[in-house]
């Protein structure tokens, strides 16, 4: 057996041959490709994403559009004006479940991404704080954050979310964010007042972990050499913030939002599901999945056809946070 | 007038304490202190190298940290170019900081992992606002990379992607970009193989003559201090022992431990036999020091009352102050 045929850990004649100047981002672009189901899961996310941006194109019907008595429509049917095709059949009181599962996409998406864009916004605030400034601010934010971890959350989620649901008119919120949110969503500014509400449960809790991960950064960054180099050289504590904690931070950041991004889908679906998160007519593939379930057994394929997006999504969005880890991890260098 | 340069002290550093608070107990109270540095005075003349030795745990980084205010001082006080450094407000401090730098020991974690290392470099130019453009400061860089024997390309790279001794003068680069008046350098050396040493070495020497730099030459191995220091200061569990020029130093150590630590120097002769002076025992714990002399439990030469009083650091020859109850 000659050595050329043995597999070798590492590849020297490939690696001489590497062009001189690989760039961070060709590096890691790589590692990421050579993960196969992240790639694949990254093209389902792209279908996902594409299907809910050109939901008011790819959809023939208005998804709160009823068509009295043509509920439970088989996939296909044709709608009432003789020339628009159900696809996906209609729900329990006649909506294009095509139309209501692209806007669905649209919703579900964008409540999910920023919760998790605020979580990771506001742990990295809280934690770079907290893990800089150390001693009592430290101790005290930490602790509240543990306590709060410790409090099983979708329990709380709900009864949150239901005393929020029920005193939606109470609470005050910001017109501006509700007309983006209508406008982004595409629905009424009333209905958006739920969507926004929604959000700000989650991130109430998202971003505790993300809080306790930055800390994690700074506390590492902070013991090491370059941070005192810094501040020998001047540097303010903001400017260590800025431009060395917080860089240090986006590689972990960044798989932690990745991974994190399915449980905010998962959460919003089991709220919406159990009725206390964004209700009808406002679709989402949780409150679609809800209202399928009673006729499950006389109509097994609404609940599939609703539930497989909140499937490949947690499932699509756990494989690329997987990938991501594995190409940003300077210390798995194959 | 070259004399008259020579002699100015731009650093002086009186009667400096520093003592670590150790923390236990359920309510973190303070039980018992490191006294890491005990009352040390010296002072390092402009564009000199001070050569400051020991062993671990002397103290001897935390002397040169506390200088630079990196760690507050418990007492004792800093004078740099008629500044008293311990007494500076955050603004002063920051223009100070230009005038002062530090090269450290670990040439892997002194660098930013995710910035490329022109950044790093320019890091204490944006901070003091030298250079108005980004590409003045870029042109500031790439000089002070040459200056250490780098190439303008690798201001774009990555620390990883380097080898010890070329962090090593990326560090000093990022020291030098501000054009400091002095620099300490804690152990600048001690993580690299023997032959990048001297390169390392030389360029500190290359660039003290250019800039007219002066050195805290923070190191414990006697060789490389020899090589680059004017006069060398010997610590040994936080206090001062010996302190003189070099030649002096190697040629008529006065203190029993600074003997010992030169008897300790390898010779690459295999034949030459020499009195080798042994000590005997460990350093003892700067928790709780020992009483008197705080070398005399280790002391070949120890007399009876060097247990009970602390000798007095005092000018035994010109120019070679030394602690020892042997020396009159």
């Amino acid at each position: 057996m000659t050595t050329s045929t043995m597999p070798r850990a590492i590849d020297l004649a490939a690696a001489e041959a590497m062009p001189e100047e690989v760039s961070q981002f060709r590096v890691i672009l790589r590692r990421f490709l050579r993960h196969k189901l992240a790639v694949a899961s990254l093209f389902v996310l792209a279908a996902i994403v594409l299907i809910a941006i050109l939901a008011p194109v790819i959809s023939p019907f208005d998804p709160t559009d009823i068509e009295v008595g043509n509920d439970f429509l088989a996939p296909g049917s044709v709608g009432r004006d003789g020339v628009r095709i159900h696809y996906l059949g209609t729900d329990t009181i006649g909506r294009d479940y095509w139309s209501r599962i692209t806007y669905a996409a649209r919703i579900s998406l964008t409540v999910a991404v920023t919760a998790q864009v605020a979580s990771v916004i506001i742990g990295i605030l809280v934690g770079s704080i907290s893990g800089y400034l150390g001693g009592t601010v430290d101790a005290v934010v930490m602790r509240g954050v543990e306590f709060m971890l410790t409090i099983p959350q979708l329990p709380l989620l709900l009864i949150i979310s239901s005393l929020v649901i029920q005193n939606q008119e109470a609470i005050p919120v910001p017109e501006v964010l509700t007309n983006f949110m209508a406008w982004l969503l595409l629905i009424q500014p009333r209905d958006a007042v739920q969507v926004v509400l929604i959000i700000a449960i989650l991130v109430s809790f998202g971003w505790l972990q993300d809080s306790r991960l930055m800390r994690g950064v700074v506390l590492s960054v902070k013991e090491q050499t370059f941070t005192e180099a810094s501040r020998a050289l001047g540097a303010s504590d903001l400017r260590i913030i800025l431009s060395h904690m917080i860089p240090n931070a986006i590689a972990p950041m960044i798989v932690s939002a990745s991974l994190g991004l399915s449980g905010f889908i998962i959460y919003e679906a089991a709220l919406s599901f159990l009725g206390l998160g964004i209700q009808d007519p406002t679709p989402t593939w949780g409150n679609m999945l809800s209202a399928a379930q009673s006729f499950m057994f006389q109509h097994p394929w609404l609940p599939l056809v609703s539930g497989t997006p909140i499937f490949l999504c947690s499932l699509a969005f756990n494989f690329v946070g997987d990938g991501v880890r594995d190409a940003l991890d300077p210390r798995l260098k194959l | 007038m070259f004399e008259e340069k020579k002699t100015y002290e731009l650093v002086q550093v009186k009667n400096l304490v520093k003592y670590f608070p150790v923390r236990g107990g359920l309510l973190q109270r303070v039980v018992a202190h490191v006294r890491a540095v005990e009352d040390v005075s010296f002072t390092v003349r402009e564009g000199e190298t001070f050569g400051l030795v020991g062993e671990s745990g002397c103290g001897k980084t935390t002397v040169g940290r506390t200088i630079l205010r990196l760690i507050p001082a418990t007492s004792g006080q800093v004078v740099f170019d008629g500044q008293d450094v311990f007494n500076l407000n955050a603004r002063d401090l920051k223009a100070l900081r230009r005038n002062m730098q530090i090269i450290f020991q670990d040439p892997f974690s002194s660098l930013d992992p995710r910035m490329p290392v022109g950044e790093s470099v320019a890091e204490g130019l944006l901070v003091h606002n030298i250079g108005k453009t980004s590409k003045e400061r870029f042109e500031v860089v790439i000089n002070t990379l040459r200056k250490v024997g780098l190439e303008d390309y690798h201001a774009r790279r990555y620390p990883h992607e380097f080898s010890g001794g070329q962090r090593q003068r990326i560090g000093i680069a990022r020291a030098l970009a501000l054009r400091p008046k002095f620099i300490v350098c804690d152990e600048p050396v001690s993580a690299l193989d023997v032959s990048i040493q001297a390169q390392v070495l030389n360029i500190l020497k290359e660039l003290q003559r250019e800039f007219n730099l002066t050195y805290l030459f923070v190191a414990h191995n006697l060789s490389v201090v020899e090589h680059i220091s004017d006069r060398i200061g010997v610590m040994y569990l936080g206090k001062m022992v010996e302190l003189t020029g070099r030649d002096e130093l190697f040629r008529k150590p006065l203190h029993p431990y600074t003997q010992a630590l030169l008897s300790a120097i390898p010779v690459p002769d295999p034949n030459l036999k020499r009195e080798r002076i042994i000590l005997k025992g460990d350093v003892p714990s700067p928790l709780r020091p020992p009483s008197g002399c705080r070398f005399h439990p280790r002391c070949p030469a120890a007399l009876e009352h060097c247990s009970q009083k602390e000798p007095v650091f005092k000018e035994a020859a010109p120019d070679h102050w030394v602690a020892c109850w042997r020396v009159e």
